[in-house]
């Protein structure tokens, strides 16, 4: 009996460590995983779906779990493409090189904007960025102070004066909280009264139910039922999402791990040639992004053409 | 040639596949629990300074310079900046003052007459000061009115034995580097005042940089630079940075914090788990407030007052709504209850207010009555039958309670506890009570009614036979025999809510404040890992946090399940014995 019990110790000791020291493989053969940006979630999938019809024989599998998703994925080889809403960072970039890894391929693949949104009955047409740091961070975030708690706190005249602000943004994976912490917050604390909703289209459905409720998420996510706020300028100017000098643009990014060099041309490459060609920019237009070019990243085309 | 025995070979396979399946589950609970550990244990590690000969390459990754430090030597102005404030300071100067990016606004610090900066280094958020042999850290302070400058407040003073002929401030953390004039570095940790790292070297320093978060440079007068690895959590050693208020820099006052900011490459993380052990507990608390009278109150019933077939029939009912998964109750609760939460809220308190008074008066009538369907000796076919009552009595306590809401100044409950300055946040504490106290109920059902059912029949039957009413008999005979296993089925109940994960991330808000309001949100330590294990980068602090707060979870929910089955295994035992 005794010996049985070590017996039966050493399987479970195995059975036990093989928990512990479980990793993850990396078989991969003609499919293509691509993670990342839940703002871009609607649009890969699109791409995907299509991209799928095109070449059947290719396996896609998207997630959209949030743009801090990308590197961990790339680094680990359990994705070779991934989105990201923000711009991968000296951090992320640093961890391919103490892996003694190449860098993905970063490709500017659209812009968008991060929009204020309100409730319909709220009379609020427009905010100044400070109010929005006000709003969203904690005190002392952009040189601010006092944070409104009251609609009558931020406009005397407001419809919802006696309501409390109720602030809705997203989880800290998100490309979209950490764009909007940077460029609205002054790179300062987020409040910690802000509601942390796990997507944009929650923020968007919470806000259209709540009065008091405000909460930025990307322009693809709005719908009708919330207003969209302007923001005022120091010189007066109101500007809109559509105006070219709107304070919240960003560039999306596609990251692709891929060998150019390489003789036959990859999985990643036809996907990267198929989103530069017409199909795939039609698709990017009907989401509701514009095809734009940062100077300092490549666009699809240029990496489809070095795919050649 | 002996028969082989089939039956004892299989009864023998039987119990060694068992023995090899529970120990195998045992031990990968052993092993996960400690693979917990081992992740969790460095953030309690110490801060470590050693000399290198080369710095370890790709393990970290350098200082942006853009923030023109090197550009601010030359002209020997020293700054940090917040937001839209800077705080600078130059050396030979007695003060200390602060700058607005866009109007030049002067808030010259109160400091001593004799102040005189010899140097100074800044990081993100506060400023080392050197004056003569004693270093003085500043930082911004929130001001009282909007119009305000922030305030330079002097957090710690801290007095060197020797002169300082170098000076580096860490680019991200109130931690400082200096070289004495007696060829000795040293790191000054502001956040840990009991760190004393230093190291002896012979050679005179003449300049000190830091090259990364990690990595120390010396500059020597003959040229060789030293180097060294500073090694700290984002915690700097101190596990009690976890646990009480701290003075932030940039904060007026100590504070609780969860901002673990994965983005953030200038600020310090803060790392407070109270705020969110105590949204644990909050929501776990109200959930048992909201669950406890109503599992209790149906496992006395069950378990005493209706005969064998009636429970034959409804506690496997209850029993499989403790398989019923949490997100769709999460899912229920955030599309259909928190929209008209205040409609809700006002029909929920007319029922309970009306309840007591409608349900007596409603037997009162169907007995004075006389109808024969409803026996009063006997309890036991009232279930069935009272539905209808039961039904008609809520109806009316909702209808009540909606029109005593619309009655109010205002016409909701909203709008008037708006009017009396109270609002209710759509995410609310109350609301994650509601909808947990629903999930965790059929769990205590369950337990309770187990205990209550163990407890002989014939000992109620017998004091029934006395003359004892079924309420006496319950309350006299039962009741003290069942309600260690009571307790017992609160204590796994709550346990259950304080693990429960998808309820809190849908309706809690997710926000980390610690408010007593039930009308405010909360975030739990479940929620926090759910939403931020996938984004932590696997060496940083943030993740052996995440997975400190893990193992308390987990201990918290052994601890308090563990006593719960030991109460209930000597209940058990206690009423074999009758």
């Amino acid at each position: 009996m005794k010996r049985l019990f070590k017996r039966f110790f050493a399987v479970s000791v195995l059975v036990s460590s093989s928990f512990v020291w479980a990793q993850p493989d990396d078989e991969r053969d003609r499919s293509l995983i691509i993670v990342g940006s839940d703002t871009l979630a609607k649009l890969v999938t699109a791409w995907a779906e299509q991209f799928y019809v095109l070449n059947p024989t290719i396996l896609i599998e998207v997630q959209a779990v949030g743009s801090a998703a990308t590197p961990p994925a790339l680094l680990l080889g359990t994705a070779t493409i991934g989105t990201m809403s923000r711009r991968m960072n000296a951090d992320e970039r640093g961890a391919f090189a103490g892996r003694q890894q190449r860098p993905p391929i970063e490709i500017s693949l659209a812009q968008d904007a991060v929009v204020l949104i309100v409730h319909q009955q709220n009379s609020l047409e427009s905010v100044s960025m400070a109010e929005v740091g006000q709003i969203f961070g904690m005190p002392g975030t952009c040189g601010s102070s006092m944070r409104p708690v009251f609609w009558r706190d931020l406009r005397e005249d407001s419809t919802l004066a006696n309501w409390k602000l109720q602030v809705f943004g997203r989880t800290a994976t998100s490309g979209t909280y950490q764009y909007f912490r940077r460029v609205a917050l002054c790179d300062g604390d987020p409040g910690i009264f802000v509601n942390e909703l796990p997507g944009g289209a929650g923020v968007v459905n919470t806000v259209a139910r709540v009065p008091g409720g405000i909460g930025y998420a990307a322009t693809s996510y709005t719908s009708n039922d919330v207003k969209i706020l302007g923001i005022e300028q120091p010189d007066g100017r109101i500007l809109y999402p559509d105006d070219a000098e709107y304070p919240l643009k960003r560039t999306l990014y596609l990251y692709v791990m891929t060998d150019l060099t390489s003789e036959s041309r990859s999985i990643e490459c036809e996907f990267v040639a198929y989103v530069a060609g017409e199909k795939g920019r039609d698709l990017l237009r009907d989401a509701g992004f514009s095809i734009s070019q940062v100077p300092d990243a490549q666009s699809a085309q240029d990496v489809a053409d070095a795919c050649d | 040639m002996p028969v082989t025995n089939w039956r004892h070979v299989k009864s023998v396979s039987l119990g060694l596949l068992i023995r090899v399946a529970s120990f195998t589950v045992i031990f990968a609970l052993l092993g996960m629990v400690v693979q917990m550990m081992v992740v969790a244990a460095p953030i309690f590690a110490a801060s470590t300074l050693e000399r290198i000969d080369a710095p370890d390459e790709g393990r970290d990754t350098p200082v942006s310079r853009t923030e023109s430090r090197d550009a601010d030597l030359t002209r020997r102005t020293y700054w940090v900046s917040k937001g839209g404030w800077q705080l600078k300071g130059t050396p030979g100067n007695p003060w200390l003052w602060v700058h607005d990016q866009t109007a030049v606004r002067l808030n010259v610090s109160e400091l001593p007459s004799d102040f005189s900066i010899a140097q100074l280094v800044g990081h993100q958020r506060g400023l080392a000061v050197l004056v003569g042999n004693t270093l003085e850290h500043f930082h911004f302070s929130q001001p009282i009115s909007i119009n305000d400058v922030p305030a330079v407040e002097r957090v710690k003073t801290v007095v060197m034995g020797s002169d300082i002929v170098a000076l580096a401030g860490h680019p991200r953390l109130a931690v400082v580097a200096l070289a004495t004039s007696l060829s000795e570095i040293q790191v000054v940790d502001f956040r840990n005042p009991d760190t004393n790292l230093r190291i002896q070297v012979d050679v005179a320093i003449d300049r000190i940089v830091w090259e990364s978060p990690s990595l120390i440079r010396a500059l020597t007068s003959s040229g060789d630079p030293l180097l060294f690895a500073f090694r700290a959590t984002d915690i700097g050693g101190d596990w009690r940075r976890l646990l009480s208020p701290i003075q932030y820099e940039g904060y007026p006052s100590e504070e609780y914090l969860w901002l673990p900011l994965p983005s953030a490459q200038a600020a310090e993380p803060k790392f407070s788990v109270v705020p969110l052990v105590f949204g644990t507990l909050k929501a776990a608390l109200l959930a048992l407030l909201f669950s406890a009278p109503l599992s209790l109150g149906c496992a006395i019933y069950v378990g005493c007052f209706v005969s064998e077939a009636q429970r034959q029939r409804v506690r496997p009912a209850i029993d499989m709504l403790t398989a019923f998964p949490t997100v769709v109750l999460g899912a229920i609760g955030l599309f259909w209850l928190a929209p008209r939460f205040g409609e809700f809220l006002s029909a929920l308190i007319g029922i309970i207010a009306l309840f007591p008074i409608l349900a007596g008066l409603g037997v009162f009538v169907v007995r004075g009555l006389g109808w024969r369907w409803v026996r009063h000796d006997a309890l036991d076919d009232w279930p069935l039958r009272l539905l209808p009552l039961v039904l008609l009595v809520i109806a009316l306590g909702a209808t009540a309670g909606l029109s005593g809401a619309a009655r109010l100044p205002g016409g909701s409950l909203e709008a008037y506890l708006l009017s009396t300055g109270l609002s209710i946040s759509y995410f609310n504490s109350l609301l994650v009570g509601i909808v947990l106290g629903l999930a965790i109920t059929p769990t205590i059902f369950s337990i309770a009614e187990e205990a209550i059912h163990a407890v002989p029949r014939n000992m109620a039957a017998g004091a029934l036979a006395l003359g004892s009413t079924p309420w006496q008999s319950y309350r006299d005979v039962v009741q003290p025999l069942a309600l260690p296993g009571m307790i017992a089925a609160i204590m796994v109940g709550f346990g259950r809510a304080a693990g429960e994960t998808m309820i809190l991330i849908m309706l809690s808000g997710n926000t980390g404040i610690m408010d007593l309001s039930i009308f405010e949100g909360l975030r739990s330590v479940s929620a926090s890992l759910a939403l931020e294990l996938p984004e932590a980068p696997k060496t940083s602090s943030h993740y052996q946090v995440l997975f400190a707060m893990g193992l308390l979870l987990f201990g918290l929910t052994f601890i308090v399940n563990t006593v719960a089955e030991i109460i209930r295994a000597r209940v058990r035992m206690r009423v074999r014995g009758l």
